[in-house]
């Protein structure tokens, strides 16, 4: 990176936090801080809910998921069209009825206080303890790759975020979000593009699909009934629908995200944009990926594209046997493209039996790179945080793209991991106002002390943040726990929202029970040898929960206490 | 059980003051899922034609 891209980088992560402070200057009460001032149109919501879910993980990682594993990937958006018609059709309009500030407060409404405090108590664990890893995951690649010092990564980007998601609120969310994924989308379309341009003139689109289905890049749906793999049609239609229902009907990150809008129609047409566009986006990113690996087969790529670690584990011996690995690749490569031309040349000429031999050869030479890589990432620190194809997409950033660029490609980075970690900030925070501090602690003090509140949650979220992931390198598997934290949980907390919405004769003390019932199983089915895909979790836990529900509904109802959010009708 | 005089439970048709009955949003919907199933048989075709 030179001045140039510093200049880029620096300008539009603070120029797009400053603008939000600017804009949200004037924001002086409760409902405007931790709902905005309900204005926003469908674009703004859709936007937003877009550039909540998809982290700076998604456009760092996804590319090298693609060059990796190919689209497979795309099917955990299977579900999400089906789960945001059904949120836009029963959850959305009872959130505004109610005119809730957090999704649990519809639990306390509908059942009790022990319920609402079970969901916010969940909402709060899962993403306070993930607090950390919206900044750590981008952090530790980036300073990696740029030589950057890891901690002064996370505390800079921590800091700008907690600024302003405290000084505006969810207003100063939404109008960031909508300027970050526009820098997002322009960085990334101008990578495709450049990357498009640098493939081999006489390789056709036709060339270029052929020659990634050839190495099984391209099979995006598998409609295999496995239970134990990962991504397939079944598991992305129905485990995921459950997965989206979880994340985006009752997680308070999300809910936050669509009932700011100006009206229900606002609100649904933001969540139907998601449902319309999220697939394609993800295929694109994707796709991305799977030309990283069309490109590499005719450009020199290293055998491990973490550099850093690889020359560290040069340094540290076996150097002899390393450069050999090296050695061994470089001539690999160099095989394969003379395969590749020899193919692509047969393929033109309409020579069909030399186009075969050709692929074959490819084919045998493509295992010889795959072992290659797969001894070199064996060679590395096994204890290594990120994964190598992490670093595919950042390498081709930093090696082919133009000054300038690179700093548009860093600050898109930045911008999804800061738009991802306002909106969860905004949450915590609003979460913890609402439904722990206002409804346990202090319930009948002044709207400006419950707004000084919320600013200080952000504050205290924001620090909590930053602190896990300036520390997450030192505990073992931490990342691991955290995601299998919430793959457990939040099915649990779906099957309360269905219990409520659905089954009307089922009251608190029995969705309760149920839900924890249903908790205790959930985390004895993570436990057993079984190895179910983790989606598969999601409907597990809330079917289970709602059966629960239903074989508990005699027990009585607690009496759910009043709540001082008037509903609208 | 529900201690507000609001409906709690999953609406039946859509009775807010903030819908726009004009809009039609069965043919939303319908579109959308639509789109969803066309992108489902073209990824699908592309697994096939190039595996």
């Amino acid at each position: 990176m030179n001045a140039l891209d510093y200049v880029v980088l620096v300008g539009t992560i603070l120029g797009i936090a400053s603008y939000g402070i600017w804009r949200t200057r004037d924001r002086r009460s409760l409902h405007t801080y931790l709902k905005g001032e309900g204005r926003t149109r469908w674009l703004g919501i859709g936007l937003s809910v877009m550039a909540t879910q998809a982290s700076a993980v998604t456009f760092l990682s996804t590319p090298g998921q693609g060059f990796k594993d190919g689209l497979g990937f795309v099917q955990i958006y299977f579900g999400m069209p089906i789960a945001l018609v059904i949120i836009a059709v029963v959850f959305l309009p009872i959130y505004r009825r109610l005119n809730v500030y957090t999704a649990y407060e519809y639990l306390g409404r509908r059942f009790d206080s022990k319920t609402r405090l079970l969901g916010a108590a969940i909402f709060l664990l899962q993403r306070g303890l993930g607090a950390g890893i919206t900044i750590y995951a981008p952090a530790i690649v980036l300073s990696t790759v740029m030589g950057w010092r890891l901690d002064v990564t996370i505390i800079c980007s921590g800091l700008v975020v907690v600024g302003y998601t405290a000084l505006g609120g969810s207003d100063a969310v939404n109008i960031t979000q909508k300027q970050q994924i526009a820098v997002i989308f322009a960085g990334m379309i101008a990578a495709a593009v450049l990357l498009w341009s640098k493939l081999p003139a006489e390789l056709t689109l036709s060339d270029t699909l052929t020659l990634a289905g050839q190495f099984h890049k391209l099979q995006a749906v598998n409609y295999s009934f496995s239970l134990k793999e990962r991504y397939t049609f079944w598991s992305g239609l129905l485990g995921a629908t459950f997965l989206m229902l979880a994340y985006f009907g009752s997680d308070q990150s999300q809910v936050q995200r669509y009932i700011s809008g100006a009206s229900l129609r606002e609100s649904r047409l933001g969540l139907m944009f998601n449902a319309v566009f999220k697939i394609p986006m993800q295929f694109f990113i994707l796709s991305l990926g799977v030309l990283l690996f069309v490109f590499y087969q005719f450009h020199q790529a290293p055998v491990y594209f973490n550099q850093v670690a690889w020359n560290h584990q040069l340094a540290q011996g076996d150097r002899a046997r390393l450069e050999e690995l090296e050695t061994s690749f470089a001539a690999a490569q160099e095989q394969q493209r003379q395969n590749l031309q020899t193919w692509i040349e047969a393929r033109h000429q309409g020579n069909s039996q030399a186009e075969t031999e050709a692929r074959a050869a490819a084919a045998v030479t493509q295992a010889q790179i795959d072992a290659f890589r797969q001894q070199a990432a064996e060679a590395v620190d096994a204890k290594k945080k990120t994964s190598d194809s992490d670093y595919v997409f950042i390498t081709f950033i930093l090696n082919y793209l133009p000054h300038g660029l690179i700093g548009l490609l860093i600050a898109a980075f930045f911008a999804a991991a800061l738009s991802a970690k306002a909106a969860e900030l905004n949450a915590l925070s609003t979460t913890t106002t609402i439904d722990i501090y206002r409804h346990f602690i202090s319930p009948d003090a002044h709207e400006s002390h419950y707004l000084l509140a919320s600013k200080c949650f952000v504050v205290m979220w924001g620090i909590i943040a930053i602190l896990f992931a300036l520390f997450v390198a030192l505990v073992e598997n931490l990342i691991q726990a955290v995601n299998i934290v919430t793959s457990i949980f939040s099915p649990v907390v779906l099957g309360l929202f269905m219990i409520g919405f659905f089954l009307p004769r089922v009251g608190g003390t029995a969705a309760f029970f149920g839900a924890l019932l249903a908790q205790v199983l959930v985390i004895a089915l993570y436990c057993s040898p079984l190895s179910i895909s983790y989606l598969w979790y999601n409907l597990i836990g809330c079917l289970t929960c709602v059966m629960f529900g239903i074989l508990l509904y005699q027990l009585p109802p607690t009496a759910a206490p009043a709540t001082s959010v008037a509903p609208t009708e | 059980m529900a201690n507000s005089n609001v409906n709690l439970a999953a609406p039946v048709g859509d009775a807010s003051p903030d819908s726009d009955p004009t809009v039609g949003w069965g043919t939303i919907y319908a579109i959308v899922l639509g789109t969803f199933a066309l992108w489902v048989a073209l990824l699908t075709v592309l697994s096939r034609a190039f595996s």
